[in-house]
């Protein structure tokens, strides 16, 4: 099940999405329609699965027609496998940051980091430290570096 | 007389895995350097499963018209199902080998962890002996749980994907895992739910319907789903009763590379091999099952890890056995 927390900032609308996109899933419903630019964060999706994949295109290959200018924020891991995946996911849309996972080994835990995909690109995409609110935190990038950022790779 | 198992390769990494599995299997192992000496074996000898080194394409191909030229590709003497192709890399570098007509199984080489994954193999290889021991019980410890759920109406898909999820995270597997196994489940469930059920001419019922209906399975339809977890692995397996599943279809689709070309949207609700693209990227081992018109069992397998990092790495090989 997908949740959509939509409000309206400088410039366009902004939707979270939360949970996860699948079949039942309804972009337009959910959405509904905007004025400007959307912001699309996706920080709080858990999974998609392969009709998800197809809904998503659909929805932005349509926007993407219609001449909307779309933008993603805060991409997560299902949303940057499907990136890493298929050449065309992105319809079109420009990914402004994205999630960086990390785990450590002393504290037990995994968190996300978050980076702008300019800093990224800035950087040779390499991977910025994060540690957690432990003094002794050993957090690591909790993927391989290349792999994960492969949509970035000019 | 004692079960035969051939290897042919020269590379001392594989006659090390391959003597951890023969202890399971309790078999011979014969070694043999190249494609010639291994059939001029298979000629004399009825083995119980090959193991070829395919990292060498040549050494597949050599393999390939020597076997033609000697029984046929399609002899009894070379059946797929015993037929473990060796590779390096996993199977993204070895696309090619796996459209091979010989393609049975296959498993990334092993330097590391020798013991541990070539006892997780042997384990596989034994269950190929019997028809009836495939499925999550033959992988998972006896001291391991393992519960089974009948799925009865389609719509109940999510709901199982999630009580898988929940799961997961209750047996303390990270998050991040625990997300795509159960996207994962949910592929497998779809695939069993909707592309599987077939007429008596093997018509599909339901790859048009649209997966968001809510659809009442009656008794051949019924869909089951394993799980079982014991501290150390988890297996999941999805079970239907149709045995439908189109082997080179899916051997396409698992070897399809959807990176450098746009994946078009079709119209119709069927994907073009996503979801299975979608399960075997889910990071373990991906074994199929197919019994023509009585069954299909997709078993997965992974190794629970602290971290992505390991659980990404992990051994793991891919399986698909076609069987009447």
């Amino acid at each position: 099940m997908l949740n959509v927390n939509k409000h309206e900032i400088e410039g366009g609308v902004q939707v979270e999405l939360i949970g996860a996109i699948e079949e039942n899933v309804n972009f337009e419903e959910l959405i509904g329609a905007f004025q400007g630019t959307l912001f699309i964060k996706c920080r709080g999706v858990t999974r998609i699965n392969s009709v998800g994949v197809k809904t998503w295109m659909r929805y932005f290959q349509a926007l993407k027609a219609q001449g909307k200018v779309f933008k993603f924020l805060e991409i997560s891991h299902p949303i940057i496998e499907q990136f890493n995946m298929i050449s065309n996911f992105a319809c079109g849309g420009e990914t402004l940051s994205v999630c960086l996972p990390f785990s450590c080994g002393v504290c037990q835990k995994e968190f996300i980091a978050l980076s702008s995909t300019a800093d990224l690109k800035a950087n040779a995409l390499k991977v910025p430290d994060a540690k957690c609110e432990k003094p002794n935190c050993g957090a690591q990038f909790d993927d391989d570096p290349e792999e994960y950022l492969y949509f970035l790779q000019e | 007389m004692k079960k035969k198992i051939i290897l042919i390769s020269d590379l001392p990494e594989d006659a090390a895995f391959l003597s951890e599995i023969i202890s399971i299997v309790d078999a011979d192992l014969e070694v043999a350097p190249d494609a010639k000496t291994g059939l001029e074996f298979l000629a004399e000898n009825e083995c119980e499963a090959i193991f070829l080194d395919i990292t060498r394409i040549k050494q597949l191909r050599e393999f390939e018209v020597e076997a033609q030229q000697r029984f046929g590709l399609f002899s009894d003497r070379l059946q797929p199902n015993q037929i473990h192709f060796i590779g390096n890399g996993g199977i993204g570098e070895n696309r090619d080998a796996i459209l091979s007509p010989l393609f049975g199984s296959f498993l990334p080489r092993s330097s590391e962890s020798v013991e541990m994954n070539g006892q997780l193999y042997g384990r596989f290889v034994k269950a190929g002996e019997n028809m009836n021991t495939n499925g999550v019980e033959h992988y998972i410890s006896a001291k391991g749980d393992t519960q089974e759920v009948v799925i009865t109406n389609s719509n109940q898909k999510q709901d199982a994907a999630e009580a898988v999820r929940q799961f997961l995270l209750m047996a303390k597997i990270p998050a991040r895992i625990s997300n795509g196994i159960a996207n994962a489940v949910d592929e497998l469930l779809m695939n069993a739910l909707f592309d599987a059920p077939c007429d008596q001419f093997g018509k599909p019922l339901y790859s048009a319907t649209s997966r968001s209906l809510a659809r009442e399975l009656k008794a051949p339809e019924h869909v089951s789903l394993k799980i079982g977890f014991d501290g150390f692995c988890v297996g999941i397996s999805v079970s239907d009763s149709f045995g439908s599943v189109d082997r080179n279809r899916l051997l396409s689709h698992v070897s399809m590379n959807y990176r450098d070309h746009d994946y078009k949207i079709k119209f119709g609700q069927a994907g073009a091999g996503l979801g299975i693209a979608t399960v075997f990227n889910s990071g373990g081992t991906l074994i199929y099952h197919c019994e023509t018109h009585v069954k299909t069992i997709a078993t997965l397998l992974y190794r629970a890890y602290p971290n992505y990092r390991d659980f990404k790495s992990q051994f793991k090989f891919f399986s698909a056995r076609f069987y009447g």
